[in-house]
């Protein structure tokens, strides 16, 4: 497994990536409504992409036609934008995007309760948050990479929660994907040891209800098994040798 | 964006082994290496680009576990596990 340890030149680059990737979500947080359909707010956050002179590191990767991820609901991520599906009031709306800055990609998802969710559904999107939060008290040099798998699985499991295991966080740089996987449940083995200059996408995809996934007909849109609720909450991640540094967070 | 993880089942979108499952041992960039334990060994994986693979579901969970934890897995193995998810389609 080839993990790369960033320069302090890449690691400036990475920061103003994630920074600007930081504004684009601010855009489609205050954008966000219900009568908007997915496509529309798919386009708030490319157009702030291409505003702020980056490129959309989704479109087209591997053949996923936009600039944003945005899933509704049971769906849990990927979901392909679309002029026909409308986001209603009550909905939950993941939005996951990234962008490159000179070669150097940023990735990170927010989930969003639109106008009156329920209070499960805010619940849901909260404690997915705090899923990562629990899983980055680990991520610090010398802790192992199975120690942020542990935390945030586990945390989730204490609500009874459905964590997903099919797809995971990874290592992110001059690729959108990168070496390392990270899971987010605990793993037989202790897995890498972390450095400083890693900077790795964090994201725990947690489920209302059962961990079981379905894979759409579309290729890329996966919804809950049994129709539950899903949230999703990203950050790119620099591990120093104190605390970890937040990069897709505008302090 | 999320990732795919090794050990995951994937059916074949385009090329002369289109709707053929695999199980996905290696994930590079926007390839996978693929095999089905018999035309495509573990010893000679077969290299698709992701965007020509669809991933249909997980495995068994001991066979799925073993990959991911890097413990060796048997081509007879891989084989019985595909023959299981297309008899029984779980």
């Amino acid at each position: 497994m080839a993990v790369t340890i960033k320069s302090h030149s890449e690691i400036e680059l990475m920061r103003k990536s994630c920074k600007l990737l930081a504004i684009v979500h601010e855009e489609m947080k205050n954008a966000l409504r219900p009568g908007m359909t997915t496509y529309d707010i798919n386009m708030v956050g490319e157009k702030t992409i291409k505003k702020l002179g980056c490129k959309p590191n989704f479109k087209n990767y591997n053949g996923f036609p936009s600039a944003v991820c945005v899933s509704v609901n049971d769906e849990v991520v990927h979901g392909i934008p679309s002029k026909k599906h409308i986001i209603n009031d009550g909905d939950i709306v993941s939005l996951d995007a990234g962008l490159i800055y000179k070669g150097y990609h940023s990735d990170a998802a927010r989930t969003y309760a639109v106008g009156n969710a329920s209070d499960e559904a805010k619940k849901l999107i909260e404690i997915t948050r705090q899923c990562f939060f629990e899983g980055i008290k680990y991520a610090k040099a010398g802790c192992h990479l199975n120690d942020i798998s542990t935390a945030i699985g586990e945390y989730a499991n204490s609500f009874s929660y459905g964590v997903v295991e099919e797809l995971c966080g990874h290592g992110i740089g001059t690729s959108l994907h990168e070496d390392p996987e990270i899971p987010n449940f605990a793993q037989k083995k202790k897995g890498i040891r972390l450095e400083p200059g890693m900077t790795l996408a964090i994201e725990p995809m947690i489920n209302a209800g059962s961990k079981e996934i379905i894979w759409s007909d579309d290729g890329w849109t996966v919804t809950t098994k049994d129709g539950s609720l899903s949230a999703h909450y990203e950050n790119t991640v620099l591990i120093t040798d104190g605390e970890p540094e937040i990069l897709t967070i505008d302090n | 964006m999320a990732a795919c993880r090794i050990g995951e089942f994937a059916k074949s979108k385009a090329g002369h082994d289109k709707e053929q499952v695999f199980v996905i041992i290696n994930i590079e960039n926007e390839y996978v290496y693929l095999v089905d334990g018999k035309s495509r060994k573990l010893e000679s994986p077969k290299k698709k680009k992701l965007k020509h693979i669809q991933v249909i579901n997980k495995i068994d969970d001991n066979l799925l576990n073993k990959i991911q934890s890097g413990n060796n897995i048997t081509n007879e193995e891989v084989k019985r596990a595909i023959k299981l998810y297309v008899k029984n389609g779980i």
